[in-house]
């Protein structure tokens, strides 16, 4: 999917920008706004003008976070993210499963007219990879008015990715990763992949909050292990740094400009580190451990 | 969030809800006062009863290899009786649904059947017209499980293009059936070639795939193709692998 097969970095698209050639240099990847946030029909024309061949992020492959269906019903129900209050439709963490459900038909439609977009700005042989659905386990679990069983949820997720596959033939999938599933993430998420077709996905994902570079666990609030979900998966992850509360930025995190921490992980697992928040001088870091880091153990 | 209202010390606050929305009848919920510094926010929380809806949010479909399973849904809310509802898609071939007898004076629905032809875990939504104006469409979706007892490790084998050199790697197919042989393996579309490797010491056969690099044209992007692994599984006699390399082809020798 990469150009290299090596420890991949990214960010998103504004900071590669900002970054100049010296960052953009050392990054394998950008990451543009969360698909499906601002409305129902495509609107990430922009991803292909930045990453189109001769333009400043062309070489590097876009991970677009794909939120279309938290999004649909965030925005006609007035919902807030589920660590978010005072909308007055309540949040994703409690009303969420039953409007997706309500509204999975529309949903669906919004997914074909993002690929549908994507397929006609991008083409169908470059490679672009979509993170699915950013905490997709909250819609299972009993705070919700209507929870889905775990199996309705791969299932859904499955009908997700064939409504983009559907016209890109060049996407790749990462399925997300929620450190706290099942009891606290202890089996790291053995019970809870078994419900999903495993074949539909390259990588797994971390999304949305901060994770740890120099430790075996993901979260240190949570029991699921690097090494464990990577066992568990059976795919390549991706990590992130992640925003903080309400999509504030969460800073750069220098433990990730260990390279000892990075060996650490990618020997489980780990083969790539999205910073959304990175400092000035994060290319010439990056350029400066680059030779001390492992090769990754796969390179999908 | 309806407020904030200022309210005096010893003032009640009196608040009425009122129906509002396409497909939404008489609304319940809850009020919840947030105090906060000086103000008082009010929030209105509801949960929406549908009009009509179906009786399952979810069908859940496991039968073995070969068999079929089924399941009836029904539709419910205060205007299922006047529903009219028609199947305008199954979301598979392996889905087929009849239209429950209205003579048995239960609730406009179907029977949904999934047919175990094809191991995998597959996924889609029905979609019925229901001839209401309220509510239109409904989509119910539904799962099919059907176990398999042929694995192939990686199941989606990707190729980098960029790298230059020779492009190679062994996938790993596995059956539960004894006793179990691959009888070929072969690439039926796309410049790949396939050789079928000795048995590992577990019984599951590797299979190394090769790029046909001169069969790839300069200008090209990507490469897509296909292997066709026969073997004795009775589930899966013919498993179908598909292929897939990414980025601007590199003919130079290794590096």
């Amino acid at each position: 999917v990469f150009s290299q097969c090596r420890f991949h970095f990214g960010t998103i698209d504004s900071k590669a920008k900002s970054g100049g050639a010296s960052l953009i240099d050392q990054l394998d990847y950008f990451i543009p706004g969360w698909m499906g946030t601002n409305g129902d029909t495509f609107d990430q024309g922009y991803v292909c003008e930045e990453g189109k061949e001769g333009a400043a992020l062309g070489k590097l492959v876009p991970v677009v976070v794909s939120y279309i269906a938290a999004g649909y019903v965030k925005r006609h129900h007035q919902l807030c993210d589920a660590n978010v209050s005072g909308c007055s439709g309540g949040d994703l963490a409690k009303n969420g499963a039953q409007y997706i459900t309500q509204d999975w038909s529309a949903i669906l439609t919004e997914y074909k007219s993002f690929a549908a977009g994507y397929a006609n700005c991008w083409g169908t042989t470059r490679p672009i990879v979509f993170e699915m659905e950013p905490d997709w386990y909250q819609y299972t679990i009993s705070n919700q008015t209507q929870p889905w069983t775990a199996a309705q949820a791969g299932s859904k997720m499955t009908e997700l990715v064939n409504a983009l596959k559907g016209s890109l033939p060049n996407a790749r999938f990462s399925l997300d990763v929620s450190p706290w599933v099942g009891s606290n993430g202890s089996d790291s998420g053995k019970a809870w992949y078994s419900n999903f077709d495993m074949s539909l996905y390259t990588f797994v994902n971390t999304s949305g909050g901060g994770t740890n570079a120099n430790t075996a666990k993901i979260r240190s609030s949570n029991n699921m292990t690097w090494a464990g979900l990577f066992a568990a998966a059976g795919k390549p992850i991706l990590a992130d740094t992640g925003y903080g509360a309400n999509g504030m930025s969460a800073g750069h995190d220098a433990n990730w400009d260990v390279a000892a921490n990075i060996n650490a992980r990618i020997a489980e697992g780990v083969v790539s580190i999205a910073q959304y928040n990175p400092n000035g001088n994060w290319g010439s870091t990056i350029s400066g451990m680059r030779s001390q880091l492992s090769t990754p153990k796969v390179c999908p | 969030v309806i407020g904030p209202y200022r309210l005096s010390l010893g003032i009640g606050l009196a608040l009425a809800s009122q129906a509002c929305g396409k497909g939404t009848p008489a609304r319940q919920g809850t009020v919840e006062v947030v105090p906060a510094t000086i103000d008082l926010g009010v929030v209105h929380q509801d949960q929406v009863q549908p009009l009509v809806g179906f009786d399952t949010a979810f069908l859940d479909l496991r039968p073995e290899f070969g068999q079929t399973q089924s399941a009836q849904v029904h539709l419910v809310g205060p205007r299922a009786p006047k529903a009219r509802p028609r199947v305008t898609d199954t979301g598979s071939a392996l889905v087929t649904v009849a239209p429950l007898a209205a003579d048995t004076g239960e609730r406009p629905g179907f029977r949904v059947s999934c047919q175990g032809s094809k191991p995998g875990m597959h996924a889609g939504s029905l979609m019925v017209e229901t001839g209401l104006a309220e509510q239109p469409t409904l989509a119910l979706s539904w799962g099919c499980r059907v176990p398999a007892t042929l694995q192939v490790e990686p199941s989606n084998p990707y190729f980098n293009l960029h790298v230059s050199g020779d492009r190679a790697l062994t996938i790993t197919v596995r059956s539960t059936h004894r006793p179990w042989v691959v009888k070929s393996a072969r690439v039926t579309e796309g410049p790949f070639a396939a050789t079928v490797e000795a048995p590992n010491p577990d019984g599951s056969v590797p299979i190394t795939i090769r790029v046909k690099n001169q069969d790839i044209p300069d200008d090209a992007r990507s490469a897509t193709g296909k292997l066709i692994v026969e073997s004795n599984d009775p589930r899966e006699p013919r498993k179908e692998v598909p292929l897939f390399g990414f980025g601007k082809i590199n003919k130079a020798p290794a590096q």
